[in-house]
């Protein structure tokens, strides 16, 4: 019984050996490296060669003794890729290959965060695309939790959770209803990026006018006008103020300035003036006097 | 001991993009797109056209121990990479040649706002390696796509000659694979590549 479970071992240790190396006839390669650990190459045979380790990411040379074992540093190979090992000595060539992976800890975020500004209460907005990468800058293909934050500068915060597939994880989130710089954070463990996303004010909201007669004319003046979340319009929004009187109309468009935007226009009997910014109607007066 | 002087990997490049396209297959797979934005026609003939002229450059570059080949082709920490490995191969005297006869193409992310797209070769050696990258200062880039090309771990699939010279031309090995180990091996890829997701 004994004998038998050795056996099986041993049969388990070769098929493991078979699995874990490319054994050629003068060398023995590990078929998968991690990028930037150390590894090392044993030929067999006597005298000199060189060994070359030549892959899309880099290009190595080692002189080495055959029969003896070629170590590589940590971090001496460290571009992912499929490699080619090229023993070359006196009077043969003998090649053979290995891959190396990237690392499995995530190390920098490439966060591509859209749009960079955009209006308050719009319904997944704003967009972030994430790829991760390992210290030496190779995508990590291995599935990878990401979390994606959106806080605002009062301190609210939208929190979604995504994985990766393929190095790239992505999230859409809604816009908040305050106007400001929000941060945008793609993190993973202790490793983050942050872009800036700046949330403007939305289309003018219950756009209102006053009335008051100053001599021969009417001075029309708007409330403070602020978007649906209470946000402030910025200065320099038009808005158009409209005079209908006997079928007939005058216009006058007005920048925002301090928030209010006003006008003067002369006074017609059975006047009505009303006002407008973008695509919302404001309130409307009559003047009789 | 001789020094190799010249080291070809796989023959195999085209002079133009139309002859280079009709000599090696490019089989895209099903698109099966993590993402909420439906691929377009012209994205997705884009990708492949990027990532065949990708190839291209890719064994232009390497074979003539040229950097500047890869310009049109490749950005940021990609192009910087493949750069540095053409310095390291001038140092050594070596040149290297990839030769692709087939890729089975599969797109599989599309950023939401249809900037980046990230795509693999299901029919080459696992490895990260990179088309067009902007992604270095990300946020910033605009309408640059991203190819990140993915291989299988199957080496065998994708090189199916390689040839090794001396320089002095006196010594030549060849290894070929046959017709039925390619065969096989593309679709062991194949297979794997379907397998993952």
């Amino acid at each position: 019984m004994k004998s038998r479970s050795s056996l099986l071992l041993a049969i388990l240790a070769v098929a493991a050996i078979h699995l874990a190396f490319a054994q050629g006839e003068r060398m023995t390669l590990h078929k998968v490296v991690e990028a930037g650990s150390a590894f090392s190459i044993q030929s067999v045979g006597s005298g000199k060669a060189e060994l070359y380790i030549i892959g899309p990411g880099q290009v190595l040379k080692r002189d080495v003794q055959l029969g003896e074992m070629t170590s590589f540093a940590t971090g001496s190979l460290y571009n992912a890729g499929h490699y080619l090992a090229v023993l070359a000595g006196g009077s043969f060539t003998e090649t053979g290959s290995f891959d190396v992976l990237a690392a499995s800890k995530p190390a920098n975020l490439s966060f591509l965060a859209k749009p960079s500004r955009l209006p308050v209460g719009l319904h997944d907005g704003i967009t972030g695309a994430v790829y991760i990468f390992d210290g030496y800058h190779n995508l990590i293909a291995t599935p990878t939790p990401v979390s994606f934050e959106l806080s605002t500068s009062s301190g609210a915060m939208q929190k979604h959770a995504a994985v990766s597939s393929n190095g790239a994880a992505w999230t859409a989130m809604d816009s908040t209803s305050e106007q400001g710089a929000d941060h945008f954070v793609a993190r993973i463990g202790d490793v983050s990026s942050t872009r800036i996303v700046a949330q403007v004010p939305g289309d003018p909201c219950e756009l209102t006018i006053s009335a008051r007669q100053v001599g021969e004319k009417v001075q029309l003046t708007t409330a403070p006008v602020r978007d649906c979340h209470g946000n402030a319009i910025p200065d320099g929004t038009v808005v158009t103020f409209t005079e209908s009187y006997s079928g007939a109309q005058s216009t006058i468009d007005a920048p925002l300035k301090h928030g209010i935007a006003e006008v003067t226009m002369p006074v017609r009997a059975g006047a009505t003036f009303s006002v407008a910014s973008g695509v919302v109607m404001g309130n409307q007066i009559g003047w009789n006097k | 001991m001789r020094a190799l002087k010249f080291l070809i990997l796989s023959v195999g490049c085209a002079a133009t993009l139309n002859s280079y396209a009709a000599q090696v297959a490019v089989h895209v797979e099903p698109v099966n797109l993590q993402g909420p934005r439906p691929l377009e026609d012209q994205s997705k003939a884009a990708v492949v056209r990027d990532y065949i002229r990708a190839w291209q450059s890719f064994d232009a570059a390497l074979g003539q121990n040229r950097p500047e080949l890869l310009d049109a082709d490749f950005v940021g920490t990609a192009r910087d990479k493949l750069s540095d490995t053409i310095q390291q191969q001038a140092k050594l005297g070596i040149r290297s040649q990839y030769q692709d006869r087939s890729h089975d193409l599969q797109i599989l992310f599309y950023s939401p706002d249809g900037n980046y797209d990230t795509a693999r070769n299901c029919s080459l050696p696992r490895r990260i390696d990179s088309g067009r990258s902007e992604m270095e200062g990300a946020g910033i880039s605009i309408g640059t796509r991203v190819m990140e090309i993915a291989k299988s771990p199957d080496p065998a699939s994708n090189i199916s000659e390689r040839v090794i010279e001396r320089a002095t031309g006196t010594r030549r090995i060849t290894r070929k694979s046959t017709k039925r180990e390619r065969e096989r091996a593309r679709e062991r890829a194949r297979a794997r590549c379907c397998a993952d997701f």
